[in-house]
């Protein structure tokens, strides 16, 4: 599998020959067969891509390869000793068919060269920017992002001689005054949590250019689906795989897809760490993203037709979704989502916390319950859930106001969440 | 992998700056401050790779010996000069063992040369202030051939940067600020 010295074993026992000659050129992949479906649409990606048929049995569909080891022979001794490794089965964290397949997925859905799974989306996020940081380098974050990956740039990088500063991730301007000498990485979500507000990618993406930074966008809010950051240039898209990706609420999981390149570099990390996935877990995200598309497709139009419905309630005071023109990036939006505006909403109560914790007691269709992106509706309030390690005034500076909501449209029928909703505002109020 | 150098990645890279050049092009730079006396500390700026940032977050200190008038605290500045000559070579010796498939078990170079301090002095004009020649030892042990390591001595020769901005002639262009 693109061999190191294919040609030139003659040559390189008498020593004439350098490195110039040497034959191997980065891939995409791995994978035993690439089945990328790169000319087809998102639902046929989502079914076909990267599955893999069994050819001695002709199974369809990716076998679990529940296995922590392999058969070792002359090319994966071969491998190891080049240093290629990742092109090979050796050991599960190193590589397992069932991770290749459902990579394979991904970078097909990501328009990525390639991709590795984690076992979390915390694994995915601290590999990868353990990969991309050097000792001493600085990062541009924003203090609107999630809790874990927040408590990682704030606790762990000084560890690492590394630094973080957080800003707004919409105000390209102080995005820019916070860049330093030795900043290396402008990290940012693609839709932020809990408020939905949108990192102006293009933007972001023509200031790493201008200051040669890798660009690593967290897209676990919007998913491939909704908007492809690779194709806008970012370096690394990262994505807790147990949201919408999974999308069933049962499994925990994270994926980093990009250049090979890239992501080669961010695989020994991985090996390092720990974190790789197992094959059964990466069985049941390949088969739950076969429904990838006609999920997303659900969410979407569910949540723009219940934020709609939300704000011309009395009851709400304020909606949080990027589709209706009320949100402050509304254009924004509409130019970088181009129409799909993500499965998720915030909004404001009237009667604050009080009333938003009895709204919650009374619905029988949303799980009160965190996480999101799966097929039911799940709703929480930020307060005491993702943000409850900041005070309330704290909140109030990043806008995370009494009374705030957290809901994940999942893919009941729009009439029945609207008939639940209704039913319960009428009773608390 | 042998000799723990991934000649996998030396290949992809290889590869990847001969479809691209830019990838090939590696800025370097280093900022020294005078400390007091003869003694001085450096830092490494910051690298471009191609088109990427690198973060060089180190700094070693530089001294004299106190015959020389320092403290005697660090090396030389000739002593850093000699070790990264050295380091090159040893890099690109390395890699191209592996290249030849070569298992190095133990790799020490040696590296001397004389200053005539009456060039510094200006003792006499007609010495140059330079090592007039610097004489070069691999101390090789593994599995190759005497051969072997003469073609790979010549190969170093060719290839390793800093050996190559020490025998060409570099065009220094300085300037002052105050």
């Amino acid at each position: 599998m693109n061999k190191v010295f294919k040609g030139l074993e003659d040559k390189r026992e008498t020593g004439d020959v350098w490195f110039d000659e040497l034959k191997r050129t980065r891939d995409i992949g791995p994978a035993i067969v690439s089945k990328r479906y790169e000319e087809f649409n998102e639902s046929t990606k989502s079914v076909h891509a990267g599955q893999y048929d069994d050819p001695t049995t002709n199974a369809l569909g990716t076998p679990i390869f529940q296995c922590s080891t392999f058969m070792l022979n002359e090319n994966t001794y071969q491998a190891i000793g080049e240093g290629r490794g990742r092109d090979e089965m050796i050991y599960t964290r190193y590589g397992n068919p069932s991770q290749w397949s459902v990579q394979e997925k991904l970078s097909s859905l990501e328009n990525a060269e390639s991709s590795i799974v984690f076992s979390s989306g915390m694994a995915a996020i601290s590999s990868a920017l353990l990969a991309m940081l050097d000792k001493g380098s600085h990062i541009v974050s924003s203090r609107d992002i999630y809790g874990g990956t927040y408590n990682f740039l704030y606790e762990d990088l000084d560890r690492y001689g590394m630094s973080v500063t957080f800003t707004s991730p919409t105000d390209i301007a102080e995005i820019e005054a916070a860049i330093q000498e030795d900043t290396k990485v402008l990290y940012f979500e693609g839709l932020t949590n809990p408020l939905l507000k949108i990192a102006p990618l293009e933007e972001i993406v023509a200031l790493g250019k201008k200051y040669n930074l890798r660009v690593i966008i967290d897209n676990t809010f919007l998913t491939p689906y909704n908007i492809k950051p690779l194709d806008l240039g970012v370096d690394l898209v990262v994505n807790s795989a147990t949201k919408y990706l999974n999308g069933h609420s049962d499994l925990v999981g994270g994926t980093v897809s990009g250049s090979r390149k890239l992501i080669d570099r961010i695989w020994p990390q991985m090996l390092k760490n720990g974190g790789s996935m197992d094959p059964h877990a990466c069985f049941m995200l390949e088969r739950s993203l076969k429904t990838f598309a006609l999920r997303m497709r659900t969410h979407n139009a569910n949540a723009l037709e219940f934020a709609t419905y939300l704000e011309n309630h009395p009851k709400i005071k304020r909606v949080y979704y990027p589709g209706l023109a009320s949100h402050d990036q509304h254009e924004l939006a509409k130019s970088q989502l181009k129409g799909k505006y993500s499965g998720m909403i915030s909004f404001e109560i009237e009667g604050g916390d009080e009333m938003a914790h009895l709204l919650l007691k009374k619905l029988h269709l949303p799980k009160e319950a965190t996480s999101l992106g799966g097929v039911e509706s799940l709703i929480s309030l930020p307060y005491n859930t993702s943000q409850a390690s900041l005070t309330k005034e704290q909140q109030r500076e990043i806008g995370i106001n009494d009374g705030l909501v957290r809901l994940s449209v999942g893919i009941e029928d729009i009439e029945d969440l609207i008939t639940d909703f209704n039913q319960a505002i009428k009773q608390i109020f | 992998m042998l000799n723990n150098i991934n000649i996998a990645g030396l290949s992809e890279y290889a590869n990847e700056v001969k479809e691209n050049n830019i990838e090939g092009i590696a800025s370097y730079g280093v900022v020294l401050d005078w400390v007091s006396g003869t003694k001085t500390k450096v830092k490494t700026k910051n690298m471009i790779l191609g088109n990427h940032k690198l973060v060089r977050d180190f700094e070693f200190t530089i001294d004299e010996p106190t015959e020389l008038l320092g403290v005697n605290s660090a090396p030389n500045p000739a002593e850093y000069m000699l070790g990264g000559l050295a380091g090159c070579m040893a890099v690109t010796f390395m890699a191209g063992a592996t290249l030849m498939n070569i298992e190095v078990d133990k790799l020490q170079l040696e590296v001397d040369g004389e200053l005539d301090l009456r060039g510094f002095l200006g003792v006499d004009k007609d010495i140059d202030a330079g090592f007039p020649e610097l004489k070069f030892v691999f101390n090789v042990k593994g599995n190759g051939t005497q051969e072997q390591y003469n073609t790979l001595m010549e190969r170093v020769m060719q290839h390793s940067p800093n050996f190559n901005t020490m025998k060409n002639e570099v065009k220094m262009i300085g300037d002052i600020n105050s």
